[in-house]
């Protein structure tokens, strides 16, 4: 424990407050206000016990209410010396996070804090000593993510803990949501503590991907070639970028069920009634043949079908339509070979992680959802018998999966989250190794129940009020953490908080993107130590940086 | 060391002196002595100058004079039924050689004597802040000027008058809250 705070360091003395809305502390005079941001840790030396904290709001306040209506005359040197030292001051507000009784250990980690120091304890900004002494030192859990602002410690994931529940990556558009979780998943590879699934809809994950600035990023196949497969589903997007992936993406139709339309439907624009009707043509016609059925009926044999099955003709014709819209999807075939999900799940098997490019159909909604609902139910209903039979065997339990999907608030809205496979996952399959990355921009169109059920909660910048309750909902301290939310940089910050961190916190996202930042996520530092991934490892940097 | 007069009222927080002689009154603001088993210290903060005799009031007499001195060269018996009085409150006095800024077990007895205060009295006191406080929180008439003229008296034992202007002002704001106003008052009449 460290307990000689640097001078420069010294912030004031607690002077009130509560646990709930945290203490309040007088600034020192000598103190730089101006130096002091929301958001920043603090360490408070109580009596038998020292705090950990966070800034939640600074206040001026002055001993004269006529200071504000009547100031003093500052042309005056004496008398702006003097009412800067004696009349105005500051206080801080800081919400307790932690607390530390004693050395930190395994045995003994920093508990969350019921407690509040007394009065006139001492109060000092968090040095880099003691961020690493709370977020852990690099080792086989622990993945550096970036550093606290105006710090140079490094904050530390537990990723072992990480993969244990569903986590979300949240921000508005363009601060940095993609980087942070293309870092994330570099650290699941990294650590391997799980394996990765990711539905990659503007292709950033796999291959380079771009940054915004000159240059592009490296994305898990160019830093991990010998342990990341990539599936896509546009041969010619990939050979435009001249990448050969390791796997071309093909779903008949009769892989297609009513469950993958259903969620569609507001995308769709179907009325629930044509969304039910798929129920009733796949009872018709069969599974494996009832979209190829439905398509090819011309408008008669429609009527008949309406006619016979008690359907509606407007609805039906609606169906069809947007079915015939859909199957013009080039990675869509009549038949398919029906290898996709056995090859995708014999990868995870062998370790490999798997991206799932989506290449040309970037942008197109409705392919990401067909496709990333239709695999994962398959995948998760495998992957859920599998564990169910290892019956807690931890010899033979799958290894954690973690599914990355975007645009979260497509599959999980209020409307659909209890219905879909990843409504299922958010909110109980941890105990089947199946959990989610959800990636979303308005976290508010995202079901409240799936939202308090995500274990860690990364979140840049969210400036709506709606966005910023709900990634909040369940945070102890959220009313206060609300305010550090919406004063983060527009860029790669990021408010940390949740199961893998032992105390929310703010940091600024790790470079990433330069030579020095790929040898150090691949470098001998923080390689584990395990023969066979050493060698994997090395494999790893000659493909990448060639052979010395 | 000036002798100035006797006590001939005291109190508790305050004592009153008559002067030896008519107008020979230590300044508003000057920091007296008087003896006794505890040399009690004082501020000065009221003078005052009139008949000896509360009930004869003095009448005037100079309607045929051409100067004001005039007025007491041809009426010397006014020297005698004329008195100046000035009025101290109690900052600190003196146990042994130790001096403690606060008030006296009992207050001086009358008829000690009244002293001005040299140098090596003056300049400890002037540099202890607690006075401050005595003088802010009384609740004297005119306690404002008395501050102001006080300080200034400080100011010929300073090497830096801002500083040391800072260091009162500093002290008279948390003794006087909510009265940022009042302190910029007296310090202004301090330098102007």
């Amino acid at each position: 424990m460290t307990t000689d705070n640097p001078v420069g360091n010294y912030l004031g003395l607690v002077i009130g407050g509560s646990l709930n809305q945290g203490v309040d502390v007088l600034l020192d005079p000598e103190a730089d206000i101006e130096g002091i941001g929301g958001g920043q840790q603090v360490v408070i030396q109580g009596k038998n016990m020292r705090f950990f904290g966070i800034i939640t709001d600074i206040t001026l306040q002055s001993t004269d209410q006529s200071i504000k209506t009547n100031p003093p005359d500052l042309s005056d040197p004496v008398m702006a010396s003097i009412t800067s030292k004696a009349a105005m001051y500051a206080t801080i507000r800081v919400i307790m996070a932690l607390t530390i009784s004693g050395t930190i250990s395994d045995s003994d980690p920093p508990k969350p804090a019921r407690n509040i120091p007394n009065h006139f304890s001492k109060v000092y900004l968090a040095s880099d000593e003691d961020i690493n002494m709370v977020f852990g030192s690099e080792d086989q859990r622990h993945f550096w993510i970036g550093t606290p602002p105006d710090l140079e410690s490094r904050v530390r994931l537990n990723l072992e803990e990480f993969v244990k529940r569903s986590n979300g990556v949240f921000g508005k558009s363009g601060t940095g949501k993609t980087f942070l979780t293309r870092l994330l998943l570099i650290g699941i590879v990294q650590k391997n503590t799980a394996v990765n699934l990711v539905f990659d809809m503007e292709n950033e994950y796999g291959w380079a991907g771009s940054f915004e600035g000159p240059g592009s990023v490296k994305g898990l196949k160019n830093l991990f070639p010998s342990k990341v497969a990539v599936f896509s589903l546009d041969e010619y997007y990939s050979r435009r970028r001249n990448i050969t992936p390791d796997y071309l993406v093909k779903i008949g139709y009769n892989e297609i069920e009513p469950e993958d339309i259903e969620i569609l439907r507001e995308n769709l624009n179907l009325s629930s009634v044509a969304a039910d009707a798929c129920y009733t043509l796949r009872d018709v016609y069969g599974k494996d043949n009832w979209i190829k059925k439905l398509i090819a009926l011309d408008r008669e044999a429609l009527q008949e079908l309406s006619n016979k099955n008690n359907l509606n003709l407007m609805a039906l014709s609606t169906l069809q339509n947007r079915i015939r819209g859909l199957t013009r999807f080039s990675f869509l075939e009549e038949k398919s070979t029906g290898r996709l999900v056995e090859q995708i799940l014999d990868n995870i098997d062998a370790g490999k992680h798997i991206v799932l490019e989506f290449g040309g159909f970037k942008d197109n909604l409705d392919a990401y959802i067909l496709v990333t609902n239709l695999l994962t139910r398959r995948i998760h209903s495998m992957y859920a018998e599998r564990a169910d039979a290892a019956m807690g065997d931890e010899s033979i339990m799958p290894k954690p999966l973690v599914i990355t999907i975007e645009e979260a608030h497509k599959f999980l809205n209020q409307g659909i989250a209890s219905q879909t496979v990843f409504g299922t996952i958010a909110r109980e399959d941890r105990k089947r190794r199946v959990t989610l990355l959800i990636v979303d921009q308005r976290p508010s169109g995202i079901d409240d129940e799936v939202m308090s059920q995500l274990g860690t909660k990364l979140s840049c910048l969210l400036d709506n009020e709606k966005d910023v309750d709900s990634v909040m909902s369940g945070a102890s301290g959220s009313r206060e953490l609300r305010s550090v939310l919406s004063k983060l940089e527009s860029k790669q910050q990021s408010l940390i908080f949740g199961h893998s961190v032992p105390m929310p916190i703010v940091v600024k996202v790790r470079d990433f993107g330069t030579p020095e930042s790929y040898s150090t996520l691949m470098g001998p530092d923080e390689k584990p130590d395990t023969a066979e991934t050493l060698e994997e490892l090395e494999q790893d940097r000659q493909d990448f940086f060639g052979k010395e | 060391m000036v002798r100035l007069g006797d006590v001939i009222a005291t109190s508790t927080g305050t004592f009153t002196a008559q002067c030896y002689e008519l107008y020979h009154s230590p300044a508003l603001g000057d920091l007296v002595k008087t003896n006794g088993h505890y040399p009690t210290f004082g501020v000065v903060y009221n003078i005052y100058t009139g008949g000896l005799d509360p009930t004869r009031k003095p009448t005037a007499r100079g309607q045929n004079e051409e100067k004001e001195e005039d007025v007491y060269n041809n009426n010397p018996q006014l020297k005698h039924l004329l008195r100046t009085d000035f009025e101290a409150i109690i900052v600190g006095h003196k146990m042994g050689s130790e001096m403690l800024y606060h008030l006296p077990p009992v207050p001086p007895p009358i008829y000690s004597f009244v002293h001005t205060c040299d140098e090596e009295d003056t300049k400890p006191i002037i540099s202890n802040m607690s006075v401050l406080r005595t003088l802010a929180t009384s609740n004297l008439e005119a306690i404002e000027e008395v501050i102001s003229a006080y300080i200034r008296n400080g100011f010929k034992y300073q090497l830096d008058n801002t500083e040391f202007l800072k260091t009162v002002g500093v002290h008279l704001i948390s003794n006087l809250p909510g009265e940022l106003k009042k302190v910029e008052y007296i310090l202004k009449r301090v330098t102007r």
